[in-house]
C-alpha cells in the first residue's frame, strides 16, 4: 500500500509536470512568428536566462557593455540598460527593428537574424540586470 | 566685308586658343605637384604624410615656434567640419591648403583662414554595416598626397584621388568588399573589409593600400600598393603567412580564413630597404579557441610585419603576442629610427613594451616596458618571447585581471620621436581589465569576439621615454582617464598634444615644463600637424568626439572642428 501510495505520487508529480511544460512551450511555441507577448514568457527562466547572458555577451555588451550599463568596449556607448523603462514590446520591437540614439552611433536591427525566442532570452537576462527606474511589463505605447 | 569678317574670326579663333593656353599654362604651373623628393623630406613648410615623414616620426624641423615664445601663441582659425563622428584624422598641409576627413568626407581648408575651398562628399552604399562597423563608420586616420592629388580610402575600402587644388575626381577604385549589414546582406554572408587607415605615398610611384577586417569578422589583413594613376594593384601583401611561408603551421585548420590580423594605422616605408612596416591588428576571435587556444603563434597577427614594396612579399613577421588571446592588436605605427647605426623598427604598442626589432631582418633586439603597471607577462626573452604569461580565463567561467588593457599601453593616438632631444613622446594610459571568455556566437557567417571586457580606469599618461635606453625622460600624467589625441614634436625643442580632457599643450620637448594650454572644449582623437605659410608657423589640432568608453568625468559633449595655433 506503502509503495502503490509513492508510485502514484511520483506519477501525479510527473503528469503536473508535464502539464506545466506543456503549458509553458504551448505559450512559447504562439509567440515564435511575429506577434510579441505583453510580458516575457521568459522571465525568471533560469536555462533561458543563461542563455539570453550568452548572446548578450556576443551582440550586446560590444556597445552596452558587459553590464548592460553603457560602460562599453565600443565606446560610443549604448544605452543603460539597467534602467530600460519602455516595456517588454517596446524593447522586442526596438532590438528587431534597431533605433537612431542621436548623433553618433545608431542601434542596429536584429530581427532578421536573431529569433524572437533569443531576443526574449537576452530581454530575461536583463531583467535580471533591473534597478530602480526599469520597467519589463507591458508596454503603455504600442511600437 | 566677308574677308574681314574671316580675318576677325581668325584672329579671334586663335587669341581665344592663345588665351585657352596661357589659361591651362597659367593653371598648370600654379599647381604645386607633390614630388618623391618631397616626399623623401622631413616635415618642414609642408606636412605631406599622415605620420609627417616615411619613418613615421611626426617631428618638424621648423623652429620659429619654440621653447622661448611658445607661449605666446594664440588660436589663428577655426573650422568646423560638423562630424558627426571620432575625428581621428591627422591632417596634410600643401600649398596653402589643410585637408581634413570626416564622415567620408574631405575637407580642404584654406591654411591661412581657416574658410573651406572645397568639400569632395562620398555616399557610402546602403547595405554598408555589420558586427561592429557602426563603430568605425564615419572615421579616417590620414589621407595621402603625391602629384596633383589627394588620395582618400572611404570606410567601404574604396580609394578616391581628387585634384588638390579643385575637389575634382580623377578616379575611385574599390579593391575588397565591404561588410554588409545583417539584415541586408543578401548572400547571408555580413563578412567584408571597411577602412578607417590613411593611404600612404612612398617615392617610385605608388600609394600604399591597407585593409582590415579584423573585428567585424576576421577576414584576413591585406596591404596593397598600387598605382597612383589609375589605382590598379601592383602587388599585395598579406599580413598572415600563406602556405609555403614560414609561420603558416602557426594556424591550425581554417583559422586564418577568420584570422583577422588588419592592417588599421597608417605604417612607416624605409627607402634603402624599400619596406613597408605596418603593426597588425588581433587574432580573431578573441576567445582563440579555434586557433590553437592561445598555445600556437598566429603569426601574423599581433604582429609587425614587413613588406617588400617591390616585390608586395612579406620580408619578416614579428609576432609580438603569440597567439594573442588578449585583444593587444599593435596595429601602432612602426618608428624607423637610427639606433647606433644600426636601422631599428621602434615599436611601442599595447602589450606596455616597446619592441625593438632590426629593420632589415625583423630580428628583435629588446623590449623595455612603459606603463606603470603590467602582469600579462613578466617580459621578454632574448628570442623576443614573451615570459610567464598568466593564466588565460576558462570560457564562460571568472574573469582574468589583465594589465594593462585591451586599450594599452598606448592605442591608435599617434606617438612621435625627436632626433634632437632622442626622446620617443607617447600618448599612454595606464588602465587594466576583466577579461572574460564567452563562447563565440556565429550571425551571418560573422564570427562574434567570443570574449567580454571591463575595464579598471587608470590615468592618461604623456611620456617622454629616452629611444636609447627605453628610460622615462618626463611625464605629463593627467587625473582621469583617456588618451592624448596624438603627438607633434619639433626642432623647437617642443611637444604638441591634446588632452583627453580638450586641452591643448605646448610642452618643453626636454623637460616636460607645460609652456601653454587652451581649452579646446572637446576631445580628440587625432595628432596635430605644423606648416609654415607666409613666414608663419602653424600648428593645426583636430578635435571631435566624446571622451573614449563612456568615461563621463571629463563633462565634455560632442563638438568636431580642426583649430589653428600661430604666434
Amino acid at each position: 500500500m506503502r509503495r502503490a501510495v509513492q508510485v502514484a505520487t511520483v506519477v501525479m508529480v510527473v503528469m503536473g509536470c508535464l502539464a506545466f511544460d506543456a503549458g509553458l512551450i504551448a505559450q512559447r511555441l504562439a509567440h515564435t512568428e511575429s506577434e510579441v507577448p505583453a510580458t516575457n514568457p521568459f522571465s525568471g527562466d533560469e536555462k533561458a536566462i543563461k542563455e539570453g547572458r550568452s548572446w548578450f555577451m556576443a551582440v550586446c555588451a560590444p556597445c552596452h557593455g558587459p553590464r548592460a550599463n553603457g560602460a562599453a568596449e565600443r565606446g560610443p556607448s549604448g544605452a543603460d540598460l539597467r534602467v530600460f523603462k519602455r516595456g517588454f514590446e517596446q524593447f522586442v520591437h526596438i532590438v528587431k527593428n534597431g533605433r537612431e540614439v542621436g548623433r553618433i552611433g545608431k542601434m542596429p536591427g536584429w530581427g532578421k537574424v536573431l529569433s524572437d525566442e533569443l531576443i526574449f532570452q537576452i530581454g530575461a537576462f536583463l531583467e535580471t540586470l533591473a534597478i530602480e527606474g526599469a520597467y519589463w511589463g507591458e508596454s503603455q505605447t504600442k511600437p | 566685308m566677308n574677308r574681314m569678317l574671316t580675318k576677325l574670326t581668325g584672329v579671334g579663333v586663335a587669341l581665344a586658343l592663345c588665351l585657352m593656353g596661357t589659361t591651362s599654362w597659367v593653371n598648370a604651373q600654379n599647381d604645386l605637384a607633390v614630388t618623391d623628393s618631397m616626399l623623401l623630406s622631413d616635415p618642414a613648410a609642408s606636412w605631406l604624410h599622415t605620420n609627417g615623414n616615411l619613418a613615421g616620426h611626426r617631428y618638424s624641423v621648423l623652429t620659429q615656434l619654440n621653447a622661448s615664445n611658445a607661449d605666446q601663441l594664440n588660436v589663428a582659425w577655426i573650422f568646423s567640419p560638423g562630424g558627426e563622428t571620432d575625428a581621428q584624422n591627422t591632417p596634410l598641409y600643401h600649398d596653402g591648403l589643410v585637408y581634413f576627413t570626416q564622415d567620408n568626407t574631405v575637407f580642404a581648408i584654406d591654411a591661412r583662414s581657416g574658410r573651406r575651398i572645397w568639400k569632395y562628399e562620398h555616399e557610402l552604399p546602403e547595405t554598408f554595416g555589420g558586427y561592429n562597423v557602426d563603430f568605425i563608420t564615419g572615421k579616417h586616420r590620414g589621407v595621402a598626397i603625391l602629384g596633383n592629388h589627394i588620395y582618400f580610402l572611404s570606410n567601404d575600402t574604396k580609394l578616391h584621388a581628387i585634384h588638390y587644388k579643385t575637389g575634382e575626381l580623377k578616379f575611385v577604385k574599390q579593391y575588397l568588399h565591404y561588410p554588409e549589414a545583417f539584415d541586408k546582406a543578401e548572400d547571408g554572408d555580413s563578412n567584408g573589409y571597411a577602412t578607417t587607415v590613411g593611404p600612404m605615398a612612398i617615392p617610385g610611384g605608388q600609394i600604399i593600400v591597407p585593409l582590415n577586417a579584423t573585428d567585424f569578422g576576421g577576414l584576413p589583413g591585406w596591404v596593397y600598393g598600387v598605382n597612383p594613376e589609375d589605382g590598379e594593384v601592383l602587388w599585395e601583401c598579406n599580413m598572415i603567412p600563406g602556405p609555403g611561408e614560414p609561420g603558416y603551421e602557426s594556424w591550425p585548420g581554417d583559422s586564418a580564413e577568420f584570422g583577422g590580423a588588419g592592417p588599421w594605422i597608417t605604417g612607416s616605408w624605409d627607402p634603402d630597404l624599400k619596406m613597408y612596416y605596418t603593426g597588425t591588428a588581433n587574432a580573431y576571435p578573441w576567445n582563440p579557441k579555434t586557433r590553437g587556444g592561445g598555445e600556437m603563434d598566429n603569426l601574423g597577427a599581433a604582429s609587425v610585419v614587413a613588406c617588400s614594396t617591390d616585390t608586395g612579399k612579406a620580408a619578416w613577421r614579428y609576432v609580438a603576442v603569440p597567439g594573442d588571446p588578449w585583444d593587444f592588436d599593435v596595429p601602432q605605427t612602426p618608428m624607423i629610427i637610427n639606433i647606433d647605426g644600426r636601422k631599428t623598427v621602434v615599436h611601442p604598442n599595447k602589450t606596455g613594451f616597446i619592441h625593438y626589432l632590426d629593420a632589415a631582418t625583423g630580428e628583435f633586439l629588446r623590449a623595455p616596458a612603459f606603463v606603470d603597471r603590467l602582469n600579462w607577462i613578466q617580459g621578454y626573452d632574448v628570442e623576443g618571447r614573451p615570459v610567464g604569461q598568466i593564466d588565460l580565463p576558462v570560457e564562460g567561467g571568472d574573469a582574468v585581471e589583465v594589465w594593462p588593457s585591451l586599450f594599452g599601453g598606448v592605442n591608435m593616438y599617434p606617438n612621435a620621436y625627436n632626433p634632437l632631444t632622442g626622446n620617443l613622446y607617447l600618448a599612454a594610459t595606464n588602465a587594466g581589465m576583466d577579461y572574460k571568455f564567452e563562447e563565440i556566437k556565429v550571425i551571418a557567417n560573422v564570427r562574434h569576439f567570443g570574449a567580454s571586457v571591463e575595464f579598471i580606469w587608470g590615468y592618461e599618461v604623456e611620456l617622454a621615454i629616452d629611444v636609447k635606453t627605453g628610460a622615462e625622460v618626463w611625464r605629463d600624467q593627467k587625473g582621469k582617464w583617456g588618451y592624448a589625441g596624438g603627438m607633434l614634436t619639433t626642432a623647437g625643442n617642443l611637444v604638441f598634444y591634446t588632452s583627453q580632457a580638450g586641452v591643448f599643450h605646448a610642452t618643453n620637448a626636454t623637460t616636460g615644463e607645460i609652456l601653454y594650454t587652451f581649452n579646446l572644449g572637446v576631445t580628440p582623437k587625432a595628432g596635430p600637424i605644423t606648416y609654415m605659410l607666409d613666414g608663419k608657423q602653424y600648428v593645426v589640432q583636430p578635435v571631435g568626439g566624446v571622451p573614449g568608453w563612456d568615461f563621463q568625468e571629463h563633462h565634455l559633449e560632442h563638438g568636431s572642428m580642426v583649430v589653428a595655433f600661430s604666434r
